[in-house]
C-alpha cells in the first residue's frame, strides 16, 4: 500500500456510460509535489478520469482518496473545498465578468463572506490585493477591467488557469493546457507550469508529448480507459507499444 | 451612509450619476402632473421593483421563471387578508406578509431547483397557477374572482405627511422604493451577489472553485422573491384592491419581458418597466386595441433587440 497521505490515489477506478467503459480499473497514485503528465490518443478516457477525481462524474466502481480521506460519495465543491483545484480542456471561465470579478469570485470561494450580501465586494481588502498582484504577476494588469469574454484565447486560458491558482489548490488538474497555444504561448505556460509545480502537485493532461516530456517526472498513458504504460519519461519515450498506439492513431 | 459611499467610490459612478438623476426626475416630475399620470408613475415603482426582484433571478442567476407572480400576489393578498379579514393594523399586516412572501420563497425554492431550463420555466409556473387557483376558489377568504375589497393605506401620524393625498401616497411609495432599490444594487455588488453570476455564467466552474450552486441560487431565488412581493405589498396599497390577476402568468411573462427589455441589469430592469408601463397607458389612451400594440412592441423587441434597451445604449 502506497503512503496514505499521496495527494491523490484511486484504487481500481472504473466508470462505464452505457456499454461503454470509458475508465477501467485505474489504480493510480500522485506523489506529492511532482509533475505527472497523463497522456494517450484521442478517447482514451483521460478527461473522464478528471472528471472522476473532481467529482464532475460519479464513480461506477472503486475508489479515490484525496490527501489521504476517502471522497468516493463527496461532491465537487466538497472536493475543491478540500484543496482540489482544475482547468478545463474547453476553457471554462466567467465569461460575461470582467478579469477582476473572475478573480474575486474564485479568491472568496474558501471564505465564509462569500454569503455577504450587505458590503460591496471590492471592499474585501486582502482579497482585491491578492487578484491584483496576481493579475500583475501574470501581465493582466491592464486587462483588469476586460470582459473575460473579449481576451484572446490564450489569455483566457490563462485566466482559467488563474481562477483555479488564486484559490490555492494543494493539488492542481490540469487539462491540456497548452490546447490552441502559439508557440511561444506554449513556452511561457510550461516556464509557468514549472514554477507552480514547486508549491502544489500537478497532474496534466497534455497532449503535446514534447510539452509533457518536458515538463514532467512522471508520464502515465491511458488507453482505451486503462493505464498502459507508467514510468519516467525516459521510459516511455522507449517503449515500443507507446510508440506503436500514438503511430496507430495517426495512420488511422 | 458608510456602504453609500463606497458604492459611489468606485467605478460604478456613472452608474451612480444615472441612477440619481432618474431619482430626481422621479421626485420632481409628479408636482407637474394631474392625479391620473401620478398613479401611472405609482405603477412604475410598482412593477419596476417587481421587475428588478426577478431581474435578481432571471438576469443575475440566468434562472428565468415563470411563476414570479407568485410572490407578488402573495404579498398583495397577505396583506389584504390581514387587514380585511383578521382586521390587523398595518405594522402587523406588513410583518405578516413578508413573512408570508419568505415562506412561499424558502418552500418553492425547494421545489423548483430540483430542475432546470424549460422544466424550470414549467414548475415555476405550476407552482404560481396552483396559488392562482387557491385565490380563485377559495371565496371566503380571498373574494375569489370579485377579489379582495377593503383594503386601506397607513397612517404615518405624521401632519406633514399624509397617505390619503395623491402626493403624500406617492412619495411613501417612491421612499419604500429607494430604499430597495438601495439595498438590491447593494446585493448586486456583494460577494454574494457576485456567486449570482457565477451561476449564471458556469455552474460547473463554480463547483469545482467549492461553491454549493444549489444553496447560492436557493438565496438568489429567496432575494428574488423577497423584492417582487414586496412590490405585491405596495400594489395592494396603491391598487386598494387585489384581484387573482396578480398571481396570473400574464404577470410574471411581463416580469420577465421587463428584464428582457432593461438588458439584463436591475436598472435596466426598472428601465423596462417605466417603458411597458407607459407604453401600456399610452397606447389605451389612443386606441381601444392597445393589446394589440403592446404586441407588436414585444416581437419588435425580442427580433430586433434581444438584447434590451440598454446594452444598446451602452454600445454607443
Amino acid at each position: 500500500m502506497k503512503n496514505l497521505t499521496s495527494p491523490l490515489i484511486t484504487e481500481n477506478l472504473s466508470v462505464h456510460f452505457g456499454g461503454l467503459q470509458a475508465v477501467a480499473d485505474v489504480s493510480f497514485a500522485a506523489e506529492e509535489g511532482m509533475i505527472h503528465a497523463i497522456i494517450g490518443p484521442n478517447g482514451a478516457g483521460k478527461t473522464t478520469f478528471f472528471n472522476l477525481v473532481s467529482g464532475l462524474l460519479q464513480t461506477s466502481a472503486g475508489r479515490i482518496r484525496l490527501f489521504g480521506q476517502d471522497v468516493t460519495r463527496l461532491s465537487p465543491q466538497q472536493r475543491a473545498t478540500l484543496g482540489v483545484g482544475r482547468t478545463f480542456q474547453v476553457v471554462n471561465i466567467f465569461s460575461g465578468l470582467t478579469v477582476l470579478e473572475n478573480l474575486l469570485l474564485a479568491a472568496q470561494s474558501q471564505k465564509n463572506m462569500k454569503f455577504v450580501f450587505y458590503r460591496r465586494g471590492t471592499s474585501y481588502r486582502a482579497l482585491s490585493v491578492k487578484a491584483r498582484e496576481m493579475m500583475e504577476e501574470w501581465g493582466f494588469s491592464e486587462k483588469s477591467d476586460t470582459l473575460a469574454q473579449s481576451l484572446s484565447h490564450g489569455d483566457q486560458r490563462q485566466l482559467d488557469l488563474m481562477l483555479a491558482l488564486i484559490a490555492e489548490p494543494k493539488l492542481l488538474l490540469l487539462d491540456e493546457p497548452t490546447a490552441g497555444l502559439s508557440r511561444a504561448e506554449t513556452a511561457t505556460l510550461t516556464e509557468i507550469i514549472r514554477t507552480l509545480s514547486l508549491k502544489t502537485t500537478i497532474l496534466m493532461i497534455e497532449h503535446d508529448i514534447e510539452v509533457a516530456f518536458a515538463l514532467a517526472k512522471r508520464i502515465t498513458v491511458l488507453y482505451e480507459g486503462r493505464i498502459f504504460a507508467d514510468g519516467s519519461p525516459n521510459e516511455i519515450r522507449i517503449d515500443p507499444r507507446v510508440k506503436e498506439i500514438y503511430l496507430g492513431e495517426e495512420e488511422a | 451612509m458608510f456602504y453609500l459611499r463606497k458604492l459611489l467610490a468606485g467605478k460604478s459612478s456613472a452608474t451612480f450619476t444615472a441612477i440619481g438623476t432618474s431619482i430626481l426626475v422621479w421626485v420632481i416630475l409628479p408636482l407637474f402632473l394631474n392625479h391620473y399620470w401620478i398613479s401611472v408613475l405609482i405603477e412604475t415603482l410598482v412593477y419596476g421593483l417587481f421587475a428588478m426582484g426577478l431581474s435578481v433571478l432571471a438576469n443575475y442567476t440566468g434562472l428565468p421563471s415563470l411563476g414570479q407572480a407568485a410572490f407578488f400576489g402573495t404579498g398583495a393578498y397577505a396583506l389584504g387578508i390581514s387587514l380585511v379579514r383578521l382586521g390587523q393594523g398595518q405594522g402587523i399586516s406588513v410583518l405578516l406578509s413578508l413573512a408570508a412572501i419568505i415562506m412561499i420563497a424558502v418552500i418553492f425554492g425547494v421545489l423548483v431547483l430540483q430542475t432546470k431550463g424549460i422544466y424550470f420555466l414549467f414548475i415555476t409556473l405550476g407552482l404560481a397557477q396552483i396559488l392562482w387557483a387557491i385565490a380563485w376558489k377559495w371565496q371566503s377568504v380571498t373574494g375569489g374572482d370579485d377579489g379582495l375589497v377593503g383594503i386601506t393605506r397607513p397612517n404615518l401620524g405624521l401632519s406633514w405627511w399624509n397617505l390619503s393625498t395623491a402626493n403624500g401616497f406617492y412619495y411613501f411609495i417612491l421612499t419604500i422604493f429607494i430604499l430597495a432599490f438601495l439595498a438590491l444594487l447593494v446585493i448586486a455588488k456583494s460577494p454574494l451577489g457576485r456567486t449570482f453570476v457565477g451561476v449564471r455564467e458556469s455552474e460547473v466552474r463554480m463547483s469545482c472553485l467549492g461553491y454549493n450552486v444549489w444553496l447560492h441560487s436557493y438565496f438568489a431565488f429567496i432575494i428574488s422573491g423577497f423584492f417582487s412581493g414586496l412590490a405585491g405589498i405596495l400594489f395592494a396599497w396603491y391598487n386598494m384592491f387585489v384581484a387573482p390577476q396578480q398571481l396570473s402568468m400574464t404577470l410574471s411573462a411581463e416580469g420577465l419581458f421587463m428584464g428582457i427589455l432593461g438588458g439584463g441589469t436591475i436598472g435596466g430592469a426598472f428601465l423596462g418597466a417605466v417603458i411597458i408601463v407607459l407604453l401600456k397607458h399610452i397606447a389605451s389612451l389612443v386606441t381601444d386595441h392597445w393589446l394589440l400594440v403592446m404586441g407588436a412592441f414585444y416581437i419588435i423587441v425580442i427580433v430586433y433587440m434581444p438584447q434590451g434597451l440598454s446594452s444598446m445604449l451602452q454600445r454607443r
